[in-house]
């Protein structure tokens, strides 16, 4: 009864990444340049092997008769790059019993200390206040669907489980929601790091579901977190979590480490560029 | 074409940061100013963080004036004894400048100083420059003879001690008065995170009275010692230059910079002041406006607990 839908998992999950390997990896506007060439199943051919293998250990019959939902990502790691511009990954799953459910999906970024500031008047002039410090938001969090929310679960389970992005407010402003809290997720959501993306997810027959999983450019680096949970009926059926690391890589991490541990080298390297670029301008552009 | 900044985290288009820059660029060739009080906005304006954005602008503001810089020592418009006694209060001025802004991040009041003092600031020189040049054009349209510069200054600050000779400037003056300008200027370039160019060229003119041949080239070469200073001082302590947005930045600006010259030597100076005057004011004005109507988004967010 399990293996034809374990089956089936595994050849889609094999199937899309090599039938469009763009859509599944790449950022939107320019594929081929985005690529990390450490982490791409393209440029390492045992990269995607693994995935399999991972596929396969995943939907393992022993582990999947227990009714356990089960997902698998098209990659581990986005590579942060020069040309970066948002990516996406793509999130595979089946479903307990080969059953329909709905399906939602807490996709959870790095945890930022933030400092919020409430702009007042004074004199006449809106002046930022002093500002009150945000711990434990997550930096990113978008909540994807294969169902509109309301027709998924009741709106109070859903915020237990933190599948509302207002649950984010709600667990900042502790008891009773702060002005700040909410303002807080008003923003992100402005940023578009917040959001409800509602029947983003497809099902398929046989309680397949596939969900690609979009990194915007300016999405913090860090661990991000996919909690999937499954509900029937409106009812909380089971949930799993899967994560990947949103990570610079190769000339723009070296930058950064460079910036952070020798910061004086670093300092001297932008003066010395400054000034290098300047004198050699000058020089250039004499003649005329 | 969109290009990632490894310390601002974000990313933005390469075509418009290197557009940005020479515009900078041009501005700071043709004013003898850094460029700073309306890079640093710009580019807060783009989404790049303001920390990232003040430290960065001080390497373009370095970088732009040192095409200028040079070009003018060629010129031989650049009074080096001056430049280095300013250099000397501007240093003093940047590191009391720094701990200012560490006093006030402290106490939570750095969002409120910095876009009151940018207004004050701006609006208060732009006006006086403005007042004066416009003054001067009227003046030199109707044949009037123009009033001496060099003449008043060694009346001016003649009872301060410790005189010193100024050959190229054919000044001789007291010390303290550009050593006292230099740190005040050092100390507000610090909290703002600007060269203070804009605030050097009217001051020299207007205060210490050099010859304003002399003002733009000695002007741009203590900007660009201040500004190095402070992409050393912001990359060592705050971790906050970009240096791929520094790059972008630089390429426009050593375009910029040498048209900017170009255009500056087709205008009359006091002309050149007029548009400086109406630049400052207008920046000054902007920012005054934004404080004024009241915002959609009540709430600022910051990154970082500190």
């Amino acid at each position: 009864m399990k293996r034809p839908a374990i089956l089936l998992l595994t050849l889609w999950a094999i199937a899309i990444p090599i039938s469009a390997p763009a859509q599944t990896l790449s950022a939107p506007t320019n594929p081929a340049e985005v690529s990390p060439p450490s982490s791409l199943p393209g440029s390492r051919p045992d990269v995607r092997t693994q995935i399999r293998d991972e596929a396969l250990i995943a939907a393992d019959p022993d582990i999947n008769e227990a009714g356990e939902l089960s997902t698998l990502l098209s990659d581990e790691i986005i590579a942060v790059g020069a040309t970066f511009a948002g990516a996406k990954i793509a999130l595979f799953g089946a479903l307990p019993d080969r059953k329909r459910g709905d399906v939602v999906i807490a996709l959870k970024g790095p945890e930022l200390p933030a400092r919020i500031l409430k702009r007042r008047r004074i004199l006449g002039l809106w002046i930022a206040g002093e500002p009150r410090i945000l711990l434990g938001a997550p930096a990113f969090y978008r909540v994807l669907t294969s169902k509109p929310l309301v027709e998924t679960a009741p709106a109070g389970l859903l915020r237990r489980l933190e599948a509302l992005p207002d649950s984010v407010a709600a667990g900042l402003g502790g008891p009773d929601v702060s002005e700040e809290a909410r303002a807080f997720v008003r923003i992100k959501t402005a940023e578009k790091l917040y959001g409800v993306e509602e029947s983003a997810i497809e099902t398929r027959a046989g309680g397949l579901f596939k969900v690609d999983l979009r990194i915007p450019a300016n999405a913090p680096v860090g661990l991000y977190e996919a909690k999937v949970h499954l509900f029937r009926d409106g009812r909380f059926i089971s949930s799993t979590t899967t994560s990947f690391h949103v990570a610079k890589t190769g000339f723009e991490r070296e930058i950064a480490q460079l910036a952070q541990n020798s910061s004086l080298l670093y300092g001297l390297l932008c003066v010395g560029l400054a000034l290098s670029w300047g004198a050699a301008a000058a020089a250039l552009l004499r003649r005329p | 074409m969109q290009v990632y900044l490894p310390i601002a985290e974000i990313s933005l288009n390469a075509f418009a940061l290197v557009a940005v820059g020479s515009m900078v660029g041009f501005l700071s060739g043709m004013f003898g100013v850094g460029g700073g009080f309306l890079l640093t906005p710009l580019l807060i304006f783009m989404g790049v963080p303001p920390s990232v954005a003040a430290s960065t602008s001080a390497s373009q503001v370095a970088a732009s004036s040192v095409s200028g810089a040079i070009t003018q020592a060629r010129r031989r418009a650049v009074d080096f004894r001056m430049g280095l006694v300013l250099f000397g209060g501007g240093f003093a001025g940047t590191i009391f400048g720094v701990q200012i802004f560490a006093l006030l991040k402290l106490s939570g009041q750095i969002d409120i100083f910095i876009p009151l003092i940018y207004v004050v600031l701006l609006s208060t020189i732009g006006g006086l420059m403005l007042a004066e040049s416009v003054a001067a054009i009227h003046r030199r349209r109707r044949g009037r003879e123009i009033p001496k510069s060099t003449a008043a200054a060694g009346t001016r600050w003649a009872r301060l001690p410790w005189k010193m000779h100024f050959p190229r400037s054919k000044l001789t003056i007291s010390v303290l008065p550009p050593l006292f300008l230099a740190f005040g200027v050092g100390s507000l370039s610090a909290v703002m995170g600007v060269g203070g160019g804009f605030i050097m060229v009217p001051a020299m003119i207007y205060l210490l009275r050099m010859p304003p041949n002399l003002v733009v080239g000695t002007s741009l070469f203590q900007v660009l010692i201040i500004a190095s200073c402070v992409t050393l001082l912001q990359a060592f302590q705050n971790h906050t230059v970009d240096i791929v947005l520094a790059a972008l930045l630089l390429l426009g600006g050593a375009l910029g910079a040498p048209l900017g010259l170009r255009a500056a030597q087709r205008l009359k100076a006091d002309e050149l002041r007029a548009l400086l005057a109406l630049l400052v004011l207008g920046m000054g004005l902007k920012l005054f406006i934004d404080l004024l109507g009241e915002p959609r988004e009540l709430f600022v967010l910051a990154p970082g607990a500190a």
